[in-house]
């Protein structure tokens, strides 16, 4: 992929504000911990943000390199594992609902964070060689259409205020 | 101004978003549904007394299963329509007589004054190998 100075840095500086946004939401406490996977994904408003305004070869490029550095910084193989199927899957839907085009950022991001979380279960069932953990996906598709609202809503704001930055 | 700030007909969008939140609401729905009726389904009803197993009875059938502690009968267990229920029960708090009818796996009935346990196991616990879940 033939990638511009410009542009590289630009989705460098983006990588790293994904990065500290998982840094902070590592640093909240666990919203239940009797169901382990909860949270709002902070980072993944960059990674919309960026499939709306790049494309989906950009926003798998900071996912990646996102998911990569903080498995290392923070996290192990086993993380960087469950990360990966999430982040992908969830990237996936999200660049076919944007495609078709019928739907704001909050749609595209709530079927994000659905399939996130979709993606993560279908790993831990495969680790853990059960499917007695199919349930979770019922607390964690509610949780995740809520965390994919407000992701939506706030990837709308920044899409909103840097419209008129160049990029 | 760039195409990512044109919207075209954003209160439809917006329709759409609901829609689509309500259908992964109903998706979630069905799938607990099927979850919970399905999925977890026990196959056996197994009598425990002090820990030991004295019966095991298929849901599959409609019984009446009189729990005998020696000649004097403490407890009478039912199945009936894929269902365990205590009937009667000599203790006199009623506990396990007013437990709701079990059928799912792993569910139990406790009758701690005679101590009785009834506990509903998947077909795998009685190794039967051909038998879907």
């Amino acid at each position: 992929m033939k990638i511009k100075t410009k542009t590289l840095v630009t989705l460098s500086i983006f990588t790293a504000i994904a990065l500290v946004l998982s840094y902070v939401e590592a640093l909240l406490p666990p919203i239940w911990s009797a169901v382990p996977g909860i949270k709002i994904g902070l980072p993944n408003i960059i990674i919309v943000f960026v499939l709306y305004r790049f494309s989906l070869k950009h926003a798998v490029a900071v996912s990646l390199v996102r998911i990569l550095l903080n498995s290392l910084l923070f996290g192990n193989a086993v993380t960087l594992m469950y990360s990966l199927a999430g982040a992908l899957l969830s990237l996936a839907v999200m660049a076919l609902l944007k495609r078709i085009d019928r739907f704001s950022m909050v749609g595209v991001s709530v079927l994000g964070g659905v399939f996130h979380n979709l993606g993560q279960i279908l790993v831990a069932m495969l680790v853990l060689e059960t499917a007695e953990i199919g349930y979770y996906m019922i607390i964690l598709g509610i949780t995740g259409t809520v965390a994919g609202v407000l992701v939506g809503l706030l990837g709308s704001l920044v899409l909103k205020y840097t419209a008129k930055v160049k990029f | 101004m760039s195409k990512f700030t044109k919207e075209t007909a954003p209160q439809k969008r917006r329709r759409n978003d609901i829609l689509l939140i309500l259908g992964v609401i109903a998706a979630l729905v069905l799938f607990a549904a099927i979850y919970f009726t399905t999925q977890k389904q026990g196959e056996y009803a197994v009598v425990l007394k002090n820990g030991e197993e004295i019966g095991s009875y298929p849901l599959s059938q409609n019984l009446t299963v009189p729990i005998k502690d020696g000649d004097k009968i403490t407890n009478t267990l039912v199945i009936r329509d894929g269902e365990a229920y205590m009937e009667s029960a000599l203790c006199p708090d009623q506990i396990c007589v007013k437990h709701k009818a079990v059928s799912k796996e792993n569910e139990t009935i406790v009758c701690l004054p005679s101590k009785i346990v009834v506990k509903i196991t998947g077909a795998g616990d009685k190794g039967s190998p051909d038998t879907v879940v």
